[in-house]
């Protein structure tokens, strides 16, 4: 009997791919070719026709156009970026205070971690679009909601007398209008951070308790070197949910553009700039949370 | 003394910032009771602001029959949801070859995968549904056809298939997230379980049933969750791949846009009170669901900790 001597090392990268081949097939089959096809649409002129489509290839005019002629699409690339640098901490620092208080011992805490779940049910799809449509209900996501905080006093003004810089005031006033999407947009990190307490091994906090750790120490030397792996993939969903959910500027004008003026082509290229633009980004971001926070606790 | 003193000022704290998150949070929530229990002939009175003068549930008769609230509650349930419970598992299995084994290509491999979460259906849809209508992998049916002369043709749109084949091989709705959600949570798991079990013989496939499955409850309960949610509240995928029956979210995102016979014959459109009943309606099973299950999800992940 043969039995084939592959080494231990070559053996177990086969169990490996055994258990990714599964996806790779599906990657190939549902996301590469259509990935491709749609790519080839960018640097081409589709045309509809009876029968499926009909592509012309014509270089980089479409990409020239969206850069070069398009109105708004390169301001609204910047746009995108820079309301991208002013949520992404606010909403992941947020969201790990709010997992670190639900997963602490108090009375109500099932109560409080059913409110703070409501959003993750409306937020994600077809319950927002009715509220964006209702007259009444959408001054409460848009430019009103400040009207929680200053009701009708200009604090700008007020703040500027007291000799904060412009800058500062213009930074606060970018958050307080936008809070309630702020906040809302803290709710599938919050889950995320809930499940990654909750697989830390209580017997550390045991351990720091007898060592007579306090509360502080025992959150920067147990639980956030502990929720390490789990920052990374909050941190991912976080931007990447802030770059392409339906409501940012530069994805929204590219679905206009397919759905209602049918422009597949030009639509194609602000998507894969747009997409290439936010991989770098996303590298940028994964390669500074791997260099700068993790690597003092490994 | 001084430890009690502060031990109330942190329970305080605690309580002011919840509830002030908490009136953000439940702000649309609380505008859905109120406008769902608002009788129409006070919809657009001025007077009434919150709480209505009288309360009606014909506003949720009405919604119930716009959306046809039986029969697309069983389209939810034996398409999105069923390709969820998929998704929740076959993630699981793909993320573990991810986390612990070494081979070719992993990390550009594992780069595809989150370049497929980065990518949103919307941007592939045309080219997939082309591929739906017409599936022919590796050009098998269509060499079949040629030999034979024959002129078969597989269409799967407006089946279930459509949504359980992708969620299989692990590229459906969101699967790239769940992935990576469960790989971070593998990688933070002890390697000395799985190490004594490969000693004692156990094979990778049931080294990861029955030890790595079983001691990862806060991942599965993680991901569980988030799927069920997102495949509740989908509707862009059915309203492209379904044509003649569709899922309660499709039904409400288009409750505005059409006239509906109520089953006493009264036509009727839906009134901003009516879509609100049915926004009301849509989220209330996720809701229990969530409510009758986090008390066993805790004390079974409580539980589970002690293995980490």
């Amino acid at each position: 009997m043969k039995k084939s001597r592959l080494s231990l090392q070559a053996r177990k990268s086969l169990t490996g791919f055994g258990f990714v081949s599964l996806w790779v097939i599906g990657f190939i089959m549902f996301f590469l070719v259509p990935l491709i096809q749609s790519i080839s649409f960018s640097f081409s002129k589709v045309k509809i026709t009876t029968n499926g489509f009909a592509l012309k290839f014509v270089g980089l005019k479409n990409y020239n156009y969206i850069f070069g002629e398009h109105p708004t699409f390169s301001d609204k690339l910047t746009g995108a970026f820079t309301s991208f640098c002013y949520s992404l901490p606010v909403i992941v620092a947020l969201s790990l205070i709010l997992a670190v208080i639900l997963n602490q011992k108090f009375r109500g805490r099932l109560l409080a971690r059913m409110v703070f779940f409501v959003p993750i049910i409306i937020i994600s799809g077809v319950v927002m679009g009715q509220f964006y449509s209702d007259v009444d209900s959408v001054t409460m996501t848009t430019n009103s909601s400040s009207v929680y905080f200053n009701g009708g006093m200009d604090y700008e003004t007020i703040l500027q007398n007291m000799g904060v810089p412009q800058t500062v005031t213009d930074i606060m006033s970018r958050y307080i209008s936008q809070i309630t999407m702020l906040i809302w947009n803290c709710s599938v990190p919050t889950v995320l951070f809930l499940s990654g307490l909750q697989s830390i091994p209580a017997q550390l906090y045991e351990v720091s308790k007898v060592e007579g750790a306090n509360p502080w120490e025992e959150f920067w030397f147990i639980t956030f070197p502990m929720l390490g792996n789990i920052l990374v993939v909050t941190v991912a969903f976080v931007a990447i949910d802030l770059f392409t959910n339906a409501q940012n500027e530069v994805i929204s004008l590219a679905y206009y553009w397919i759905m209602d003026r049918q422009d597949y082509d030009r639509s194609s290229a602000m998507l894969w700039s747009y997409f290439a633009l936010v991989s770098i980004v996303l590298i940028i971001l994964f390669k500074c949370i791997h260099s700068f926070l993790l690597k003092k606790w490994r | 003394m001084k430890q009690k003193i502060g031990s109330y000022a942190l329970s305080a704290t605690r309580a002011i910032l919840l509830l002030a998150l908490s009136y953000i949070v439940l702000y649309p929530l609380l505008y859905m009771i109120s406008s769902a229990f608002t009788p129409m002939s006070q919809a657009t009175d001025p007077s009434v602001v919150w709480v209505p003068r009288s309360l009606t549930f014909e506003n949720f008769a009405f919604a119930f029959a716009a959306l046809d609230y039986m029969d697309s509650l069983w389209v939810t349930l034996s398409i999105e949801i069923v390709s969820g419970l998929i998704e929740v598992f076959t993630c699981s299995v793909i993320a573990y070859g991810f986390a612990r084994f070494k081979f070719p290509c992993q990390s550009l491999l594992f780069a595809m995968v989150v370049l497929t979460i980065i990518v949103p259906p919307q941007a592939i849809i045309v080219p997939l549904y082309l591929n739906f209508s017409n599936v022919d992998p590796l050009g098998i049916i269509s060499g079949i056809n040629s030999i034979f002369g024959t002129n078969m043709r597989v269409n799967l749109l407006n089946t279930g298939w459509t949504f359980y084949i992708p969620s299989l091989f692990g590229v459906g709705l969101r699967s790239g997230l769940f992935i990576f959600i469960y790989r971070q949570f593998f990688l933070g798991l002890p390697n000395e379980l799985e190490e004594a079990a490969r000693i004692d013989g156990a094979s990778a496939v049931r080294t990861f049933l029955n030890v790595v499955l079983p001691s990862s409850g806060a991942a599965i309960v993680c991901v569980f969750i988030f799927s069920m949610i997102w495949h509740w509240n989908d509707y862009y995928l059915s309203a492209m791949y379904l044509s003649d029956r569709f899922p309660l979210s499709f039904n409400l995102s288009m409750i505005s846009d059409n006239v509906f016979t109520a089953g006493n014959g009264v036509v009727f459109t839906a009134t901003k009170n009516v879509v609100m009943a049915g926004c009301l309606l849509f989220i209330l099973p996720p809701l229990v669901f969530y409510m009758i299950l986090q008390r066993k999800f805790i004390q079974s992940i409580d539980r589970v900790g002690i293995v980490g």
